[in-house]
């Protein structure tokens, strides 16, 4: 959960920028989470698919609610306790000096990082490219 | 059974689509209407903040009229602060959705249609960043995507892949 809390502060940290979040700041960090979150998830299933241990999870049946769950459980998760407050000050004490581009960068390599292994083990799960044989 | 004029007994009968299937189809729209609900919610707040501020210039003389004035403002001002948190959280729905439709668009094989649609995505993503106006541009990215995206996401599939 490291990770997620890290790219969460800097989520954070753009929204409160915009301030299109500000009477809701948990959300604006979370919504950058989730998307991670959903690819994270989805490259681990392909992984375990393409090994023959797990069927892919995220069947068409089961999306709304998969994703419903995983919002209330992180916000459930950020909001319990304020705990996405303590996030915030223990990465503000850390490294208060950091601009605002350093944030977005960090997000957009994790982006990217993140939709490079998914597209990997997505090519793994169905065989393709290097994986044919 | 009674037919009517105009209809081919030679057709095939086409079954109407359900809301739930039409939704499967179009994940992103369906994202997309998320977002314009949230952009909503936060119009409908800046409307009831700028009305809450208005002052009568005349008066207003009889006190019942005044009071309902007051009750007016304050229902319509938290209609709107609850709108636009369940705007929002219908925003990250949204967005949970769109990243679902990419997950399944690599589960399917279409790796370049995936593709452009994370990067479409991730555009509009950072347009929720830019203040004041970052929620238009959002949505108009995200009402294109609607209109003509999956047309666009076949055509790069197609164009790509081949």
């Amino acid at each position: 959960m490291k990770i997620y809390n890290f790219l969460f502060y800097h989520g954070y940290r753009i929204s409160k920028n915009s301030g299109n979040f500000d009477d809701f700041p948990v959300l604006g960090g979370i919504q950058y989470v989730i998307v991670f979150f959903i690819l994270n998830i989805a490259t681990i299933s392909f992984v375990l698919d393409g090994f023959g241990l797990l069927e892919f999870i995220l069947q068409p049946a089961s999306k709304y609610i998969f994703s419903g769950i995983l919002i209330i459980m992180l916000l459930f998760y950020y909001s319990y306790k304020s705990r996405y407050l303590q996030i915030i000050n223990e990465y503000e004490n850390k490294n208060n000096k950091n601009s605002l581009t350093y944030s977005v960068c960090i997000l957009i390599l994790y982006l990217v990082f993140s939709f490079a292994l998914l597209l990997i083990a997505g090519l793994f799960k169905n065989k393709d490219w290097i994986f044919a044989n | 059974m009674h037919m009517g004029k105009d209809e081919d007994p030679t057709k095939p009968k086409v079954k109407p689509k359900s809301a739930k299937l039409l939704i499967d189809e179009n994940l992103t729209g369906f994202g997309t209407g998320l977002t314009g609900v949230s952009t909503y919610g936060t119009l409908l707040e800046k409307s009831a903040i700028a009305n809450s501020k208005y002052i009568y210039k005349f008066g207003t003389t009889i006190a019942t009229a005044a009071k309902l004035t007051v009750d007016n403002k304050l229902f319509q001002l938290n209609v709107a602060k609850y709108s636009k948190i369940g705007g929002k959280v219908c925003l990250v729905a949204g967005i949970a959705v769109t990243a679902y439709q990419v997950t399944n668009d690599v589960n399917n094989g279409k790796y370049c249609s995936a593709g452009t649609r994370a990067a479409v995505f991730a555009v509009a993503l950072s347009a929720t960043a830019i203040p004041v106006v970052g929620w238009g541009v959002a949505l108009g990215i995200g009402v294109a995507d609607a209109i003509w995206g999956d047309q666009f996401y076949n055509y790069v599939e197609t164009k790509m892949h081949n």
